[in-house]
């Protein structure tokens, strides 16, 4: 197709004004993504004074990294427990916030507040309330079963407290986005069923699902890929510790940048990252077309 | 259409004439240090703008050394500074000085600058701060672990302060007796079990970077304090300084090992603090001594400082012989053993536990690896999964010299 001169003339008066952001955006986005796969080929430390290439010597560093194999166990332990209860939890709470009741509206925006607080500051604020001795989650279970239980000094503690803290932080947003989903669902719909006499289960499993199943699905991998890349509430609670137990890869991933100026090794690991949530995300898109398609 | 192109551009050169125009400065210098110095440096730096005519803006540095690492790295690495002079730490200054991202200080001193510095400290300043007979950092503050401890109970039991680590265990038993705790210090990652560990080790005879005997037999004092004695809390396992001075100050611990600024925190908790309640000793001895291991934070100036020569005349001024111990006596963060700040200071406060623990040959120089913030990030890891049951000693000791020899240079 010929484009006339106006139209010429036009096109590059576009280009010439997207230009600036689209320089910005590859050089932001694209240059580091080069950058970081040229590093992890080299050894890079400022600290001793080397760049030299490496080969494949950082990926073998990995594989028998104790640390690293323990963050990617935490990593996948976290993600995938954080995204089974904020989803079931936020479509609980979406349901109950649908529903028609006095101060709906005002019940909707405290929904809220636990997501607006900065993520360090919860980790920091978890961090005393699962305290053993100062905590009051610490307390109130005890209070009640008469045991006090340590949860950041034992492994599976730690990782259960930092999974909890998580989800408490997160579920009203996906409380929110499902909100929104179910508020999309045409009510003639239920009308409909309510006549040919289905009950509120079947109403709920033939049609608030299916409806709803797009917005979780997209809910879903959107945060695990967030979830992949947590930071701040492992910095803030435990540190890592006790011991590796709550090791994640992007906390590995800071340590060796910031701490060790390991660049090519955090490179490396930067790439171990990123592969993992490609692998997960497409898993992940695979098997929600099957769920779709069985709704 | 050319219209629009003409607005573009001038909108254009707006946004740049003002983002060069942020970048115009008067003489000034950028001073990075922690906050809570910065109240007592007011003074000092009014003097130093009125005698120079260099005004000093003054930021904040975190307090620990591997969010100082973190903070740094990353403008260093890109070849910028926001800062002119900055107050760095152990675990920051050493990589920085090797990363070629400092600028030397020697012709920033008198030549008899450190006649004026203790051995201990001289020794201590060579090993962590000069490299190649260039000089990259000298520290304002120079400080060690103190053994704070209970004396109003002890007075009430009748006893005395542990002189080794055995009267400090069967002493922490009387306590865990009554329900208190006998011993404590914090042990979470990152970095502080490292202390608790580095201090142990030296009181063992041992190097905590070589996982030698010495290394063993203070983890293992440390672990059989939590599980087989009891005196000391597995909480601790979690605790940071803010969490076990709480515990110390809600009349819970009866000895802690805690850095100076410790002893301004309970004398400033005017309603909890009465005499006797956070007395200092001489540390219990180990196998070998009773030592506390020192170490720091100084001034250093960036390589990449906008403004060198105005940086270099303020390290000049506010570490000379002149200012230095005025600047010690407004606030111990820049308390350390040089002969003038200890003629000022006298046997006020802290100052008279500084002198006694290095009259006593308390004071010992801290650990030193060229990666020293990684070193010290291994031994964390490994102590912290033997002392949580995740690794046996031997297998914590054997991964430790693994991950070790990988550093080398």
């Amino acid at each position: 197709m010929r484009i006339s001169g106006i139209s010429r003339k036009r096109l590059y008066y576009a280009l010439a004004l997207i230009l600036p952001a689209l320089v910005l955006r590859l050089f932001t986005s694209l240059y580091p993504v080069v950058y970081t796969i040229y590093l992890a080929f080299f050894k890079v430390n400022p600290i001793i004074g080397v760049h030299t290439y490496a080969g494949l010597a950082n990926f073998q560093k990995m594989a028998s990294d104790l640390v690293v194999r323990e963050s990617v166990f935490f990593t996948v332990f976290f993600t995938f427990l954080s995204i089974a209860f904020q989803t079931s939890l936020g479509l609980l709470v979406a349901l109950l916030l649908n529903k028609r009741f006095i101060l709906r509206y005002f019940a909707r925006t405290i929904n809220l507040i636990p997501w607006a607080i900065p993520m360090i500051v919860v980790a920091l604020g978890f961090r005393w309330m699962f305290d053993s001795e100062y905590g009051i989650i610490t307390d109130v279970i005890a209070r009640i079963t008469g045991f006090r239980f340590a949860w950041l000094i034992h492994p599976w503690g730690a990782r259960w407290a930092i999974v909890l803290a998580n989800v408490w932080k997160n579920t009203p947003f996906v409380a929110i986005l499902f909100l929104a989903g179910l508020q999309s669902i045409p009510l003639e719909l239920y009308e409909a069923a309510r006549v040919d006499g289905a009950s509120s289960w079947h109403c709920f499993r033939y049609i608030t699902i299916p409806f709803l199943a797009p917005v979780v699905m997209t809910t879903v991998l959107f945060f695990t890929v967030w979830y992949l890349a947590t930071f701040d509430i492992v910095y803030g609670m435990t540190g890592g510790g006790p011991g590796f137990s709550t090791a994640i890869m992007s906390y590995k991933i800071y340590q060796e940048t910031f701490s060790h100026m390991n660049f090519g090794y955090a490179s490396a690991l930067s790439i171990l990252l990123f592969f993992l949530v490609g692998i997960l995300g497409i898993v992940f898109l695979l098997l929600s077309r099957r769920v779709e398609i069985l709704l | 259409m050319k219209r629009g192109l003409w607005w573009f551009f001038v909108v254009f050169a707006c946004v740049v004439g003002v983002s060069l125009s942020g970048m115009a400065f008067a003489e000034e210098i950028r001073v990075a240090i922690q906050s809570f110095a910065h109240e007592a440096l007011k003074p000092f730096i009014e003097q130093f703008e009125t005698q120079t005519g260099i005004k000093v803006v003054l930021e904040s540095m975190p307090s620990s050394g591997t969010d100082a690492l973190t903070k740094l790295t990353t403008y260093y690495r890109a070849g910028q500074s926001p800062y002119d002079v900055v107050s760095d730490a152990d675990e920051a200054s050493p990589a920085f000085a090797r990363a070629g991202w400092l600028e030397p200080l020697n012709d920033v001193l008198p030549p008899d600058f450190f006649d004026d510095f203790p051995p201990s400290m001289l020794e201590s300043e060579k090993v962590w701060n000069w490299l190649d007979d260039k000089v990259y950092r000298v520290r304002h503050s120079f400080e060690f672990g103190y053994f704070f401890y209970r004396k109003d109970w002890f007075d009430e039991m009748g006893l005395l302060p542990p002189a080794t680590w055995e009267e400090m265990v069967d002493i922490g038993k009387k306590f865990t007796a009554q329900g208190k705790i006998g011993v404590e210090d914090a042990l979470s990652k990152p970095a502080l079990l490292y202390v608790y560990v580095a201090y142990l080790t030296i009181q063992a005879g041992g190097n905590p970077f070589a996982f030698d005997e010495g290394f063993k037999t203070a983890v293992k004092f440390i672990h059989d304090m939590i599980y087989e004695y009891q005196v000391f809390p597995k909480e601790a396992l979690n605790k940071n300084y803010d969490q076990i001075n709480e515990d110390y100050m809600n009349d819970r611990v009866a000895m802690m090992r805690q850095w100076p600024y410790f002893y301004s925190v309970t004398r400033n908790n005017t309603e909890w603090y009465r005499e006797g309640k956070a007395e200092i000793a001489l540390p219990p001895r180990g196998p070998v001594s009773n030592a506390s291991w020192a170490g720091g934070w100084g001034w250093e100036i960036p390589k990449f400082a906008k403004n060198k020569e105005g940086a270099k005349k303020f390290i000049q001024f506010i570490l000379s012989k002149e200012i230095a111990p005025k600047l010690a006596r407004a606030n111990s963060w820049f308390m350390n053993p040089r002969y003038s700040v200890m003629a000022e200071l006298g046997d006020e406060g802290l100052a008279k536990y500084m002198k006694w623990y290095s009259d006593n040959n308390v004071p010992a120089p801290r650990p030193y690896h060229p990666r020293v913030a990684e070193a010290q990030n291994i031994v964390d890891d490994v102590v912290s999964a033997y002392l949580i049951g995740q690794m046996t000693l031997e297998e914590a000791v054997e991964q430790g010299k693994k991950m070790m020899a990988e550093l080398g240079e």
